[in-house]
């Protein structure tokens, strides 16, 4: 086990000269919720810790045009008491209300979730659901991408050497949307053996014009159920589309056996977890209770 | 190598050196001498490492004690008031404690103090479900912590009512 | 038994070590503070479930600088110990049975350099084939977990039946298979449980010094000093006046703090090196190395008559005691003198065999063997008091045992409050109020459950101070208030108010012998030595007091800082002057008290718990919880409840979320992350109600209720689940998947 070097940079540029100049030996530091238990356990995760919470512009939220732009700092504990976001998007908030305990969110990132790359992170299928878009900087510059292209598989992310996320930003929902989240385990300091989050688009009848449902916990990324939108649009919220996308999520999903759960529950638990995140979606975007009592929350 | 930190600990300037490697906990404990934050589990899982950093519930077990330069750390060392004839002057929380029977090992009782003094701030009548949720991060082994929701919902009694006559140790 | 009014006992009263704990000031072990510059001591642990060492080589450990010492098998005497099977290695140098067995030890200026000193510990194993289950273990080819079990040194309870079975025992009265035979209707079926961790929130920690003149001082978190003593003067190959023990206050127990773990380790080290040693278990290793609950396997059978009585029962448990007999062996013993339930069965045989595997070995968990059989136990009331058509209420009312049954070990039961436990429970539920038609998958169960405690030698002093204050000397470890509980016994045989009496813990050097907190019997043993050492201190006052008063002691009493005659408050002296008077003749007075073991006294509860079943996760919410205990006399009704309350949480637990999982024979839950407690929001309120029949035994009427509480909910959940969804869950954690598995294996049998 060795020794680290600690630094806390003021700006941006300093902290990204500090993780560029190591050549891969330092971690960003936010919440400290991974980096620090990773140390803990006896693990080298890095020789040189950037704590990068003295840097103004990455701390905070921003709304604009009905959107967010989250600052990499931003944590799960400020997320669940930003009322108008709760209202908007309670799927990001529900969802962050179940990352561990209240000690825990009142310093784990969303950036950080997302950065950790695990696929039974919570935050992520929702994020994914909403259609988060990641902000990078690192010596080559600054981009912006998609967050389905963030992961490439468990514990990996495309970040480059030397780059870091600096925020997260969500577009503004749209019109007639509803989004939600749900999981399965105890009620606290758990991590998911199943969670799924949705966002639905509902024209004027009522049917669906557009689905979102994110899986994680079953594969190695949390990934999206690919053509939802396809079977649903036009259809409204029946026994006959509920059973379609509950075969659709359990197709879709490429859980293993662990000490959490076996394979076979969590492919089940895909289907419900599908179902009963779509029939509270549809709730949040009607502004009615989820339509059929086994699929309340 | 060693770092100067300087922070503030239960209302104290503290100047020293620490290992970057350093947890929180560990400089609490070892280079403080302040052993009521306890050490369960080291990750970030029980909290009875519990402490407050600018007044917020944390797991001093998952922070470095370079990342508290400059911030205030209170532990439950600071609850109770001076000691007047020779016992110390509980807070109403922790009189609420001893009255309900909320402590029977007493080893997560810190980590509870810290999460129950950090909602009474915020909320000052919770109801049960709110105490729940705002202890869900400390665990119990003893108790099955209805005794220690009951103790927290006294106290919010006690600083309701309890200011205008105050309470004997 | 007549109403009396006390003074002390009986009434709740703070504990006497709260106001150290809501302040942070108790000291734990890992607080102790030492004499002298402190090292941390790693210890070296299996990696390999079944190996045999060839050999062990520490000189690039011993080259680490800051490492200043190391410690293997080679510098220990090499002799097997156990408190009931002589047959553990305490640093192994023959072979290790589980991964986490102890190897080596190292004490270094920091606990890093520690741990990298121990993974530089090369050690040559001869990797040998596992076996992971017991009933595997007891059958033919298994690998042989401990080849010299013929050769073991027996002390207690153990009989070895050769291969891995380290105890095999059978108790039977009638003729159970004749009774089969005459039974309108003959049940069967096997239950199963998992390991259950006590996941105690303070890892196992000791400090351990050496002074010069050759003395070991041992500060460990144990819940008895006396046997933790014994068992670090056997290994270290030293007399037990040559070791101290003494207990910081315990984070938490429940029989897992009870056996040697690393503090003769660290002793060793201290020695070695000439400073303290401490050290601490990390989550991770308490998990791996901490002795849990058996795992149990119950096949049950049950023949019952027309008119609804129990009247033939065969229980066989196959119980997995992980790589060392602790309290494997002792389960075989005692397990057929509590099985029957709290029933009287007229042909009963239970047995059971203890089966060695290469896993962490079982010890004592609150109640050892009580919520694994009662599982079984009571699934089976129920179900077949449904197949039969029965009320499960009269059912159990029916065959629940009478005052003075006979156990299957010969012991008469005094003071059973069967009955009136069940009733009260029946009460504080409301369960006969069904007027409503239950809610679509929610259920109500019942469990009723029985503990028998008996009680072990101690040893107290009491001391009077010069103004009549006195002071209880004694080693009984304050693990659940006892000290608080000795404190108003004593008060109450003084006639001084509790807060006059101090509890004095010692250590094992100046304490007279004292059980241990184990076993619901700390107050029963050493409340009965503290009442004895009182009421000899009033003898003793009483005496002095002739002269004075001109009556016999028989006419005296004590009060108010006096002795008086009775019914004459006028005529009294006051016990100042007694104490003056007999230093100046006699010298101090003390009293003295002790006891032998007693015999056992059963304890009764019953359990009502609701829940709801989510049909489609399988979920279980726990919405409400009723819990009622035979306490006998509560000498502290606060703590007491408190037990009651503690124990039901970890009922709870183990029957929905706890089990030690393994993947070829390593614990893979070694963490609070996957090794499930319930949470404050995983659990409802939990109403509890004490029944308060005095007992004939125990003092003022108190019976031990420390383990009673935990034995009956998993089987009160198991049959909830069973009226809120139809399915009859017999293996313990009762899991989500579990449930949707059992659900999905109805509905494709064509059920509803």
């Amino acid at each position: 086990m060795h020794e680290i070097a600690y630094h806390a940079p003021e700006t941006l540029a300093e902290a990204m000269r500090l993780l560029a100049e190591s050549g891969g030996a330092a971690q960003p530091l936010a919440g400290g919720t991974d980096l620090v238990l990773q140390l803990e356990r006896g693990a080298d995760p890095a020789r040189v810790a950037v704590d990068l919470k003295r840097i103004p512009e990455l701390q905070g939220t921003r709304s604009h045009g009905g959107g967010w732009r989250f600052g990499a700092l931003v944590r799960m504990a400020e997320l669940e008491r930003d009322a108008a976001l709760r209202a908007a998007c309670p799927a990001l908030v529900a969802a962050a209300g179940f990352v561990g305990g209240p000690p825990i969110r009142n310093r784990a990132t969303l950036a950080g979730n997302i950065c950790n790359a695990s696929p039974a992170a919570d935050t992520s299928p929702a994020l994914l659901a909403l259609g988060a878009t990641v902000d990078c900087a690192g010596p080559g510059g600054t981009r912006t991408l998609p967050l389905g292209d963030f992961w490439q598989g468990p514990g990996q992310t495309v970040l480059t050497p030397g780059e870091l996320v600096t925020g997260i930003s969500l577009p503004a929902p749209p019109g007639r949307s509803g989004n939600a989240f749900a999981r399965l385990t105890r009620s606290a300091m758990d991590i998911a053996l199943i969670n799924a989050a949705a966002q639905v688009t509902l024209d004027e009848r009522g049917h669906f014009s557009d689905a979102r449902l994110a899986l994680g916990a079953c594969g190695p990324t949390v990934f999206l159920v690919a053509g939802l939108t396809e079977a649903l649009a036009g259809h409204p919220w029946n026994e006959e589309t509920r059973a379609a996308a509950m075969g659709m999520a359990r197709d879709a999903a490429r859980p293993i056996d662990d000490v959490r759960a076996s394979a076979d529950y969590r492919r089940d638990m895909a289907g419900v977890l599908a179902a009963r995140c779509l029939a509270q979606a549809i709730g949040h975007a009607t502004g009615e209770p989820a339509a059929g009592k086994r699929d309340r929350p | 190598m060693k770092t100067p930190l300087t922070l503030t600990i239960n209302g104290e300037t503290v100047e020293a050196l620490v290992e970057p490697r350093t947890t929180l906990l560990t400089f609490l404990r070892e280079q403080c001498g302040l052993t009521g934050p306890k050490r369960g589990c080291e990750e970030g899982e029980c909290g009875c490492c519990a402490v407050l950093l600018d007044g917020e519930l944390v797991d001093s077990c998952l922070i470095l004690a370079l990342e508290a330069q400059g911030h205030a750390v209170s532990t439950v060392e600071a609850l109770a008031g001076p000691t007047t004839g020779g016992q110390p002057a509980l807070s109403p929380l922790q009189q609420a404690f001893v009255e309900a029977g909320a402590a029977q090992c007493g080893f997560c009782t810190p980590g509870m103090l810290m999460a129950a003094t950090t909602l009474l701030e915020q909320d000052s009548t919770p109801d049960e479900l709110t105490v729940r949720r705002a202890l869900s991060g400390n665990l119990c082994r003893c108790t099955g912590y209805d005794r220690i929701v009951r103790a927290v919902q006294l106290a919010a009694e006690l600083r309701h009512g309890g200011t205008q006559q105050g309470r004997t140790p | 038994m007549t109403e009396q009014t006390y003074r002390s006992v009986g009434r709740s009263v703070q504990r006497l070590d709260v106001v150290a704990k809501v302040t942070g000031s108790a000291i734990f072990a890992e607080d102790q503070q030492p004499q002298g510059r402190l090292l941390h001591g790693a210890v070296l642990r299996s990696p390999h479930p079944h190996a045999r060492i060839k050999g062990i080589d520490t000189r690039r450990a011993a080259a680490l600088p800051g490492v200043r010492a190391i410690v293997t098998g080679q510098d220990l005497p090499q002799v097997h110990y156990g408190q009931y099977i002589k047959d553990e290695e305490y640093l192994s140098w023959d072979k290790v049975r589980f991964v986490g067995d102890r190897i080596a030890a190292v004490a270094a200026d920091t606990v890093e350099l520690a741990r990298e000193a121990v993974g530089l510990i090369e050690v040559e194993y001869e990797v040998l084939p596992t076996v992971t289950d017991a009933r595997m273990a007891l059958g033919a080819g298994a690998p042989v977990v401990h080849e010299g079990l013929g050769d073991y040194r027996v002390v207690h309870a153990a009989a070895p039946a050769g291969g891995n079975c380290a105890s095999h025992n059978a108790l039977s009265r009638g003729d159970p298979e004749a009774g089969f035979a005459q039974a309108a209707r003959v049940f069967e079926q096997v239950y199963t449980t998992e390991m259950v961790h006590h996941a105690y929130l303070e890892p196992h920690a000791c400090l351990a010094e050496y002074d010069p003149d050759g003395n070991y001082v041992v500060h460990s978190t144990t819940q008895g000093i006396f046997p933790l003593r014994n068992m670090i003067a056997e290994v270290l190959g030293v007399s037990q006046n040559r070791v101290r023990v003494h207990a910081t206050e315990v984070g938490g127990g429940f029989g897992g703090k009870i056996q040697l773990q690393d503090e003769a380790a660290a002793a060793a080290l201290a020695r070695m090196a000439g400073r303290p040693v401490r050290i601490v278990m990390t989550r991770e290793e308490d998990f791996l190395c901490g002795n849990p609950r058996s795992a149990f396997h119950m096949t049950v059978k049950t023949g019952v008559s027309a008119d609804g009585r129990l009247v033939a029962r065969t229980m066989d448990v196959v119980l997995d005691s992980g790589a060392y007999g602790l309290g494997g062996v002792l389960m075989a013993w005692s397990i057929p003198q509590f099985a029957e339930g709290p029933y009287a069965i007229p042909h009963l045989r239970i047995t059971v065999d203890c089966a060695y595997t290469n896993k962490p070995p079982c010890s004592s968990f609150r109640a050892p063997g009580g919520p694994q059989t009662n599982f079984a136990i009571e699934c089976e009331m129920d179900r077949i008091a449904e197949a039969m058509g029965w009320d499960a209420v009269d059912f159990r009312r029916k065959n629940l045992m009478p005052e003075a049954h006979t156990t299957l070990a010969g012991v008469s039961l005094k003071s059973v409050v069967a009955q009136e436990t069940l009733d009260a429970v029946l009460a504080l539920s409301g369960y006969d109020d069904k007027a409503a038609q239950p809610a679509p998958w929610r259920g109500r169960g019942l469990a009723m459950g029985n503990w028998n405690v008996g009680g072990m030698p101690s040893g107290v002093a009491i001391k009077l101070n010069d103004d009549g204050s006195a002071t209880l000397l004694t080693g009984v470890v304050d693990l659940t208030g006892v000290h608080t509980a000795l404190a108003q016994v004593v008060a109450e045989v003084l006639a001084l108010p509790p807060e006059r009496v101090t509890v004095k813990a010692l250590d094992t050097e100046s304490a007279p012998h004292s059980t241990s907190s184990v076993g619901s019997q700390a107050l029963k043993s050493t409340g009965t030595a503290s009442i004895q050492a009182a009421e000899h201190v009033r003898e003793q006052l009483f005496e002095l007091a002739v002269e004075d008063l001109d009556v016999t002691p028989a006419h005296m009493e004590l009060a108010d800082d006096t002795v008086r005659v009775s019914d004459e408050p006028g005529r009294a002296v006051a016990v100042t002057a007694l104490l003056a008077r007999a230093m100046a003749r006699r010298g101090p007075i003390v009293g003295q008290g002790g006891t032998g073991a007693f015999s056992r006294m059963p304890s009764f509860c019953a359990d009502v718990a609701d829940v709801a079943v989510d049909p489609e996760t399988g979920q279980v919410r726990v919405l409400r919880f009723c819990a009622a205990q035979d306490t006998g006399l509560a000498i502290n009704p606060v703590a007491v409840d408190g037990q009651v309350q503690g124990g039901v949480a970890q009922g709870i637990g183990m029957a929905l979320s706890e089990g030690m999982l393994y993947r070829d024979g390593r614990v893979a839950n070694a963490g609070f992350l996957d090794y499930k407690l319930p949470s404050s929001l995983d659990l409802p309120p939990l109403e509890t109600v004490l029944v308060e029949k005095p007992a004939v035994e125990g003092p003022f009427g108190a019976k031990g209720i420390g383990e009673p509480p935990v034995v009956p909910p998993p089987a009160a959940i198991a049959n909830a689940i069973y009226h809120a969804a139809g399915v009859r869950m017999t293996s313990l954690p009762i899991t989500p998947e579990k449930v949707r598995r059992a659900l999905r294996e109805r509905e494709q049998a064509g059920g509803e």
